[in-house]
């Protein structure tokens, strides 16, 4: 089945540290940039004080990715038609690669509360998030990417798996899907699955984007940090994802401990080596010191 | 008629918030003998909690400097009376300013302040700015002019900010430097004395107007604020 959407190589999560690499000179090692759509909406009182330019700049420079942190697709409570204008605006401006974000709740009853909950995973909930799915495309006009959730809970009333859950969705609600790799594993230790099943069940055409993250280690689960570098068993499911369904748009995300640029560098030519293996594997790949191993 | 998603959704929330215990019993979720319903709520009610803290302290320097022991029980007040309503963490400070500034008047002065060094940093641009000199008010104008006089320069000050930025985001092709008659009037500001002054000039205006934040905004640009925040 045809890919719904490009593949653009390796990019990166953009955050404010690094703005100043993309002004007039990006790096090489990026092919493209996410960046937080929230970070460019307007505040109440205050439309002028975004750094709207900063990103105007950017995006001459490079295709750009919005991601967003606040849709709240799967919230009891109705789509906030304020928010989805104020993104339509943003995307209509920036003409982004597309927009994305979660499979998930973050408040009901109106609260926002800043975190991506997770959704018991029933039909009821399937046509639910569906149909706010459907609404969001159409108000916006493109077709969107959900992302997978890394999650601490999992609810008793489920009725499938996550990756069924979040495959029926993606074919009924007609949307991409954005794989985090990293949530993948960081769920599967969590929930204790094999992640790779959960990999072989997606569709390969409905990737868009893989985001790659570091988590940390508690006793007994794992917490999605996305403070850490990328660790050898998510580099592990990468190659394996890359190998088993294809080459998609692959970046490097950091919210916290943001490193300096030529650490996250290194890790950027890391996802690059794999990527280009599986892309085009006669490439020759130096100066990287990761070693693959079988999946 | 409420869906079962929503009763669901519903005890989460009260349960991460608050750690209603009737909210916990209520959620249908898995445990196993290595990790318990609590403890995997918990991750969720401690990141809650400590996101909201960590941006409030990150953005409320003056204040809690001020509310000293104070810091823990206000910031659960205000999570208990405040509706969660904001899509960005830098609207939940806004909406604390406010918070501080009706439950606690004795810290109004340090939380504007505070608020107008938040504004403030999401403008680091503004030093691209040209020609502020003249339309700028100075600190040395503060001990001659009434707080109603101060308060129409800085209007006249956002209003030309905002201009310049709309022109910004036509012509974005390039940064432009600072012009050396910026330099030349950052340098007179760079004494504390006066800078201080300035702040406290701030504090005695109607703290809700982003005019003053404006202000800030530019000077905070050119790092002078931080010196005086050291």
């Amino acid at each position: 089945m045809q890919q719904l959407f490009s593949d653009y190589g390796i990019g990166v999560g953009l955050r404010p540290s690094h703005y100043q690499m993309f002004s007039g000179n990006k790096p090489k090692s990026v092919n493209w940039v996410e960046v937080i759509s929230e970070n460019f909406l307007p505040w109440k009182g205050h439309d002028s004080f975004r750094p709207f330019h900063r990103l105007c700049k950017i995006r001459q420079e490079v295709p750009v990715a919005l991601h967003g942190v606040s849709l709240s697709l799967g919230s009891a409570d109705d789509l906030d038609l304020e928010y989805l204008k104020l993104l339509k605006e943003l995307k209509n401006k920036i003409q982004p690669m597309w927009f994305s974000d979660h499979l998930c709740w973050s408040g009901v009853n109106g609260e926002i509360l800043h975190d991506l909950y997770p959704l018991p995973y029933t039909k009821d909930v399937i046509q639910h998030v569906v149909d706010k799915i459907k609404q969001t495309q159409d108000f916006m006009g493109t077709r969107m990417l959900i992302e997978n959730l890394s999650s601490y809970v999992d609810f008793k009333i489920s009725e499938m798996s996550e990756w069924e859950f979040i495959t029926e969705i993606a074919t009924r609600a007609d949307c991409g899907l954005l794989l985090d790799v990293n949530n993948v594993y960081v769920s599967s230790v969590n929930h204790n699955f094999d992640p790779k099943k959960y990999i072989d069940h997606i569709p390969s055409h409905r990737i868009g984007q893989i985001h790659l993250a570091g988590h940390s280690v508690e006793e007994g689960y794992l917490i999605d940090t996305h403070d850490a570098p990328v660790c050898q068993e998510v580099w592990d499911l990468y190659q394996y994802t890359l190998k088993k369904k294809g080459t998609f748009s692959s970046m490097i995300e950091r919210d916290g401990n943001i490193p300096e640029w030529q650490v996250l560098e290194n890790e950027l030519l890391t996802a690059q080596k794999i990527y280009n293996d599986v892309k085009c594997p006669i490439v020759k790949n130096k100066g990287v010191s990761y070693e693959i191993t079988t999946p | 008629m409420k869906s079962p998603l929503h009763k669901l959704q519903t005890d989460f929330s009260a349960a991460i918030r608050f750690k209603d215990p009737s909210a916990i019993e209520a959620l249908p979720i898995n445990e196993t003998n290595a990790v318990s319903k609590e403890t995997r709520l918990e991750v969720y009610g401690y990141s809650y909690w400590i996101r909201l803290e960590k941006s409030l302290r990150d953005d409320f320097f003056y204040t809690f400097e001020k509310l000293g022991d104070e810091v823990t029980p206000t910031i659960q007040q205000f999570i208990k009376e405040t509706q969660p309503g904001h899509h960005i963490l830098g609207d939940v400070s806004l909406a604390f300013c406010d918070f501080i500034i009706k439950t606690k008047p004795e810290y109004r002065k340090e939380a504007a302040l505070d608020r107008a060094i938040l504004i403030s940093e999401f403008t680091p641009w503004i030093y691209e700015l040209e020609k502020i000199e003249s339309i700028l008010l100075k600190p040395q104008q503060l001990d001659e002019l009434s707080p109603d006089e101060i308060r129409t320069l800085w209007s006249t000050t956002l209003q030309f900010v905002e201009k310049q930025i709309v022109v910004q985001k036509m012509d974005s092709t390039e940064i432009l430097d600072p012009e050396p008659q910026v330099l030349s009037l950052l340098e007179q500001h760079k004494e504390i004395q006066t800078f201080t002054q300035l702040l406290e000039k701030i504090a005695e205006l109607n703290f809700s107007d982003s005019a003053a934040s404006a202000a800030i905004a530019f000077l905070t640009a050119n790092d002078i604020l931080y010196f005086a925040k050291k």
